[in-house]
């Protein structure tokens, strides 16, 4: 494998933020910022490669950060996954509409962290494979 | 000057040398000196004579012609001369004696008058063209003048010579010889010739008609010729003999000298450029041309015009006109139009030509007016080409390159090309569209301007690569659009040379697209290669045709095999755990014969054990067959250890569950249940809550304020109660949420323990006032005067009581009393214990209820709550908070009997000499309602207010609260906005929310802080409002410098005595110190007012009193000096901005900058900053702009200086303000 993926890690939770570093650090080069404006400011100077957005937190939503991402051109495509408590449906779709890729549920477990990771980087593969196929002139 | 033909000097010099040896020879050797008898003399001299006649008569007739051609324009005269010459030696020759008698007898004497004036007459014609040779061609009248006088001279001599001999002197004498006057003439005519001997060699470069070798011969023998004729003894001696021949031969040569230039050159010079000319004109393909302005005579026509025109030159002669009818009738009226137009300049013509072959040529056809000579008609020369090819290449290049336009242009590719200096010489459509330029921009734009990752130098190392290689390269580079916005692009370029000049032609074309798909592939790729790494899932395939099996990168890395290795099933069995052998074979074989499985084993990787779940999927070719197998392998050893480590959890916990009898199991659901309540409420409880508190509790006392009818106000009374009760209860339940989750932290600090007592009675007592109950307060005379405790938190808990204490003793049939009473327990070397009680007549409780009274939640019963209102939680939280302070609370009561809550408090010992007692109201500071009846005994008086507050309700509040108190709000909406304003105007205080969007209340008085410090800008008190009433919020506004701190909501009371605290005059004793860390610029109250609205302060003195003191004469000495020196700097900025040397005036404006702000000339110190970053950012307008303003503040300074420190004035007249 090249280099490491850059994850961004949004979460007001230090816990979840050392779980996640401790999970993920031997396959992610991790950037961990507290809340949703830092967020912003982190995604649009380091451009990740993949953003773990925690829903809830002080300031700017996970799923307002999301939004704003969204309208910039240079992370149109960044793939973003939400850390959520509890995702209901509404919840869910909300999440879906203002431009998420996946979602892990939490309280995040080391055991099954890795695999949720995975399933959602595989959901967020496929979503962009489709979306590059669907983009490109027959 | 010699030209062909010419003799030379050599045969001059032989011809002339030789002759004077023989004339010498003969002269000093008489033995060679012979004669002949006059009979065989006369013919030989006839014959000599006839000879020099003759030539005399060729010159005559050569020179005469010679008159109309310039440069030969003074040899008629000198024809003329010769033609006197011819007929005088002819009358000579008759006269000669022995010849037959011409109307006088013949003679020696009429020979010898004759030979002289034909001598003088060579002589002097010789002299005279000589000398007339070079001017101007002589006019007709003048060679008529000439003519005239020669024939009047032959006259005259004819006359005399013939009538009169008697009037000429006698030359010979026979026997005697010659006589002297003879010689005489004979030495004058040599003379004369010899003059035109130097004459000849003076001008022997610029004689043009003759070959003055060849006339400085003649002329040599006609002096020797003379000299002969000074010496013989008789007319048939070997002198007068050897004269004559001399003579003939001169003659000979001055015939000579004439027709060689005259005749033979022009002639051969004429026949060489003629065949030059028919050289040139037989080998060159284009006809030359000349005819008359009228096009009626052809003078000249090439040969040329055979071949291009088909037809003979002689037509054109014959007929001039006969060239036009070749002419194609197309073309025709057009060259008819240009022929018949007078012809100014060159000009030329194309035309077709119809040859008699029936093909037609293209001619080029160029006509150039021929300069005028005089006595000829004008001319017009010129130069017919055929330029067919030429027309024809023309026009395909001409279709060519349309055709070629028309693609470009319409090409989806960007097409363009670029000079050698980068600049942009040619671009279609789509190139410039791409790049958001236009045609206008074509010659002008340059390549770096459009791309974004080519650099300038890049671009000339590049373009001399791309030149040399003469390959098209294939780049993938972005491009910058106008907006600035880049994109991806392919650029195929190569360099090559249009007309000589290198050149970059490219084409381009846009695949942003591609490059986002590829991006976007790349990073799905890596994705599912990070999630299979994640999740440790790697993938085989297994071809059952070609037996071979790959395995995926983390298969390798699953099963400890490194990657790349050549693997086949024996390699996998190889791993697996012996135990689990069996069963993956088993499950194996069932694959190839058509079963997927799905399967937990174990293998081994070194010492290590994995657990592994693999799968294993089939392919079936089209008839079904089974041709690949394709699997997945997981590494689920943690997943297994966590399944394992939960399993004997959970059977650990169930034994353990098994053991608990029913109400435990009860029990665990209420505790989850509470907890879960608790963890809810805590969430919940936000600072959201208050927000709309805010909006009640702090318009209740704006609406009551706001002239309400009696009935209204005892309304609005309610509702202002009920919202404090309310805000009590909420904070109440915050306070205790806080001290259950244990975040309650106390900040121990000394305090007076008197002053407390007394100030939380007289809070209390509006209130127990109302309630009809007296107050009582007995403080033990021992008490330390300062302690050293959490003030704040010992404050809460007497509220607490006495409030119960109040409320319980109140409505009662005997009137209620509540005693406060502290006094001295035990003390030890550094601690001291308080007790403090607090009594009341209310009441009281029974033992079950004293039992529950500290649980939350609680009350004496039920019907309390109905009746004293309240959450229960007051008795909770204070029991808390003593035995958060290492204390203890009790209570002495019982039913009716009234209840006693008993406190000790054990407290450090303080050294410190006052309180330092916080000042804040937070939530858990205050417990009091601030009675709205309290009129206000003061006004502010419309200071204004800068509020930064993000909540609009908030805003409406707070703005009307300020109104009410009599202050003028100005609301921002965020930090950003407040932090502008605040640098904008004048502001008496900062009221600012401590959570907002942009920059927070902290952030907020942190830059504003800085920002004083940095421009001495007076300091704003800062006061802070917020829903959060954390403890650790307050201790943070402190230290970013803020002065005070007001929990949300804000009763208009609470507002109200904060702000006074820092808007009314009063005497600096009593105004708190603002918590700013002091900085040089801080000024003492006392001196130095905060600045006002109606403007800046031009000079604050008090800076420099902090520096210097407070003496006048030194002041006025330095601020007299500094203005001194601005004025000077001032100029120095003057001039350099106007000779923009911009560096200068920077240097100048951070230098004043500097010093303005040392003397608290802040404006002016500010001005020179605005001047120095405006020069730093090469702003030469801007900085000129800024120039009369600078000049109109040190005006203002220096004003101020002699306003207000006069000479001879030793204190301060004020501040002053622009």
């Amino acid at each position: 494998m090249s280099e490491k993926l850059h994850l961004l890690l949004v979460d007001d939770d230090s816990f979840i933020a050392q779980l996640v570093t401790l999970v993920l650090a031997a396959d992610f080069d991790i950037r961990h910022v507290e809340d949703g404006y830092q967020a912003l400011a982190s995604v649009v100077a380091h451009q990740p490669d993949v953003v773990l957005l925690d829903m809830v937190m002080p300031g700017l939503s996970g799923v307002e950060v999301c939004r704003e991402m969204r309208k910039l051109p240079a992370l149109k495509h960044t793939p973003i996954i939400f850390f959520s408590g509890n995702p209901d449906e509404s919840e869910r779709r909300s999440g879906f509409d203002a431009g998420g890729d996946a979602f892990i549920a939490k309280p995040v477990v080391p055991g099954t962290l890795r695999a949720q990771l995975s399933q959602a980087l595989q959901d967020v593969a496929r979503r962009l494979a489709a979306e590059v196929t669907a983009d490109l002139p027959h | 000057m010699k030209e062909p033909l010419d003799f030379g000097w050599r045969t001059t010099r032989w011809i002339g040398g030789l002759s004077t040896l023989v004339f010498l020879a003969i002269w000093l050797a008489p033995d060679l000196q012979w004669g002949m008898g006059l009979r065989a003399y006369t013919p030989l001299h006839t014959l000599l004579e006839i000879f020099a006649i003759s030539i005399a008569v060729a010159v005559f007739a050569v020179g005469w012609h010679a008159r109309v051609v310039k440069v030969g324009g003074a040899l008629s005269l000198l024809a003329i001369g010769f033609l006197a010459v011819a007929l005088l030696d002819a009358a000579h020759l008759l006269s000669y004696a022995g010849m037959p008698d011409w109307v006088t007898p013949s003679g020696r004497g009429k020979a010898i008058s004759f030979w002289f004036a034909a001598r003088f007459a060579a002589a002097f014609s010789l002299l005279f063209f000589l000398l007339s040779e070079d001017k101007q061609q002589p006019s007709r009248a003048r060679i008529a003048q000439f003519f005239l006088t020669a024939v009047i001279y032959c006259s005259l001599v004819f006359w005399i010579v013939l009538f009169h001999r008697e009037w000429l002197p006698s030359f010979y004498e026979p026997g005697v010889g010659l006589l002297p006057i003879k010689i005489y003439l004979e030495w004058s005519l040599v003379a004369l010739f010899a003059a035109s001997m130097a004459l000849v060699w003076k001008k022997r470069e610029q004689l043009k008609i003759f070959d003055h070798p060849s006339l400085f011969a003649a002329l040599w023998l006609t002096v020797l010729s003379e000299l002969c004729f000074t010496l013989y003894a008789t007319t048939s001696d070997i002198f007068s003999i050897l004269g004559h021949v001399f003579k003939v031969i001169s003659y000979a040569f001055l015939y000579r000298a004439l027709v060689i230039r005259g005749v033979k050159l022009p002639y051969k010079l004429a026949e060489d450029s003629q065949q030059i000319l028919a050289q040139l004109t037989n080998n060159i393909h284009q006809v030359f041309w000349m005819t008359s302005t009228d096009k009626g005579t052809v003078y000249y026509l090439s040969s040329a015009y055979e071949t291009i025109w088909g037809r003979p030159c002689k037509t054109v002669f014959d007929d001039p006109k006969s060239w036009m009818r070749a002419i194609h009738p197309e073309d025709l009226p057009r060259v008819q139009a240009a022929v018949n137009t007078p012809l100014v300049g060159s000009s030329w013509l194309e035309y077709r030509i119809l040859r008699p072959d029936n093909t037609v040529r293209w001619i080029r056809d160029q006509a150039f007016p021929v300069a005028a000579v005089p006595n000829t008609a004008p001319r017009v020369a010129g130069i017919a080409e055929d330029i067919t090819e030429q027309v024809q290449a023309r026009l395909i290049s001409q279709s060519n390159e349309a055709r070629l336009r028309a693609i470009l242009k319409t090409a989806s590719d960007g097409i363009h090309i670029v000079d050698r200096h980068g600049t942009l010489v040619e671009a279609n459509d789509a190139f410039l569209q791409s790049i958001g330029y236009d045609e206008s921009d074509v010659g002008r734009l340059r390549v770096w301007q459009w791309h974004a990752d080519l650099g300038e130098d890049y671009f000339h190392t590049a373009i001399d690569n791309l030149l040399n290689s003469r390959d098209t390269r294939v780049v993938e580079t972005r491009y910058l659009h106008r907006d600035g916005r880049a994109f991806w692009v392919e650029i195929s370029a190569r360099g090559l040379f249009i007309g000589g000049e290198a050149m970059i032609y490219a084409s381009s074309r846009d695949i942003s697209k591609r490059k986002s798909a590829e991006e976007r592939l790349r990073l799905s790729e890596s994705l599912l290669r990070q999630a299979q790494s994640v999740a440790a899932i790697g993938s085989w395939q297994f071809n059952l045709q070609t037996q071979q099996w790959i395995w995926s990168d983390e298969t390798y890395r699953i099963f400890g095999v490194a990657v790349g290795e050549p693997v086949n099933f024996e390699v996998f069995l190889a791993t697996v755990h012996p135990e689990d052998l069996g069963t993956v074979k088993a499950a194996w074989q069932a694959a190839l014969e058509g079963a997927p499985y799905q399967l937990q084993y174990r293998i081994l990787v070194g010492a290590e054990t994995r657990w592994i779940e693999g799968r294993a999927e089939l392919e079936f070719d089209h008839v079904g067959k089974l041709s690949a197998c394709v699997g997945s392998v997981q590494d689920i050893t943690q997943n297994k250890r966590t399944e394992l480590e939960l399993t004997s959890y959970r059977e650990h916990l169930e034994r353990i569950v098994e053991m608990r009898t029913a109400e435990l199991v009860e029990a665990k659901e209420a505790a989850e249940f509470a907890n879960k309540a608790k963890s809810s409420f805590l969430a919940n409880m936000s600072h959201e809550i208050r927000t709309p508190m805010n909006g009640v509790i702090g318009m209740i006392d704006v609406l009551i304020n706001s002239g309400l009818s009696a009935s209204q106000e005892k309304m609005a009374n309610v509702i202002r109660d009920s919202a404090y009760t309310q805000m009590d209860i909420i904070n109440n339940i915050l306070d205790f949420s806080k001290i259950e989750a244990d975040k309650l932290e106390l900040y121990p600090e000394p305090f007076s323990l008197p002053d407390l007592l007394t100030n939380t009675c007289k809070l209390l007592e509006n209130f127990a006032t109302q309630k009809n109950v007296a107050l009582h307060l007995e403080t033990d005379a021992k008490l330390p005067k300062i302690v050293c405790g959490d003030s704040l938190r010992v404050r809460q808990v007497l509220t607490n009581l006495l409030s119960n204490a109040i409320k319980f003793s109140s409505g009662r049939a005997r009137p209620g009393q509540v005693y406060v009473r502290a006094a001295l327990g035990s003390e030890t070397e550094d601690t001291v214990l308080v007790a403090l009680q607090v009594a009341d007549n209310g009441i009281g409780m029974d033992q079950a209820t004293q039992d529950r009274v500290f649980q939350k939640f609680e009350q004496a019963d039920a019907s309390t709550t109905r009746r004293f209102g309240g959450t229960g939680l007051g008795l909770a939280i204070a029991r808390r908070l003593v035995q958060a302070m290492r204390g203890n609370i009790r209570i002495q009561s019982a039913s009716d009997q009234g209840t006693t809550f008993i406190i000790q408090i054990p407290f450090q010992k303080s050294t410190a000499a006052e309180s330092t007692e916080r000042t804040r109201y937070s939530s858990l500071g205050e417990r009091t309602m601030p009675s709205p009846f309290t009129k206000p005994d003061f006004k502010f008086t419309g200071q204004r207010i800068l509020v930064a507050e993000d909540n609009e309700t908030n805003q409406d509040v707070i703005r009307l609260q300020l109104e009410q108190l009599g202050l003028v709000a100005d609301i921002a909406a965020d930090g950003c906005e407040a932090f502008e304003r605040w640098i904008a105007g004048d502001y008496a205080l900062l009221l600012t929310d401590l959570h907002m969007p942009c920059m927070d209340g902290y952030q907020l008085a942190a830059a504003i802080r800085e920002r004083q410090k940095m421009f001495g800008r007076p300091a704003i008190p800062i006061v802070a409002i917020t829903a959060n009433a954390l403890n650790d919020e307050a201790v943070r506004c402190m230290q970013v410098g803020m002065d005070d701190y007001i929990s949300k909501p804000v009763p208009l009371a609470v507002l109200r005595a904060t702000l006074a605290k820092y808007l009314l005059e009063a005497p600096p004793a009593a105004v708190t110190q603002p918590h700013v860390a002091a900085t040089a610029f801080t000024h003492p109250p006392a001196i130095t007012p905060r600045s006002t609205p109606s403007g800046e302060l031009v000079l604050d003195v008090s800076v420099l009193q902090g520096i210097v003191g407070n003496d006048v004469v030194t002041l006025r000495t330095l601020l007299i000096e500094f203005v001194e020196r601005v004025r000077q700097g001032t100029e120095i900025i003057l001039n350099a901005a106007s000779d923009k040397r911009l560096s200068e005036v920077v240097t100048q404006a951070h230098k004043f900058k500097s010093s303005s702000l040392s003397v608290g000339a802040v404006p002016l110190g500010v001005l020179f900053e605005t001047i120095e970053m405006a020069g730093k950012s090469g702003d030469a307008a801007e900085v000129r702009a800024l120039l009369p303003e600078l000049q109109l503040r040190l005006e203002a300074v220096s004003n101020f200086v002699a306003n207000h420190l006069p000479e001879g004035q030793t204190s301060m007249m004020g501040d002053a303000h622009v």
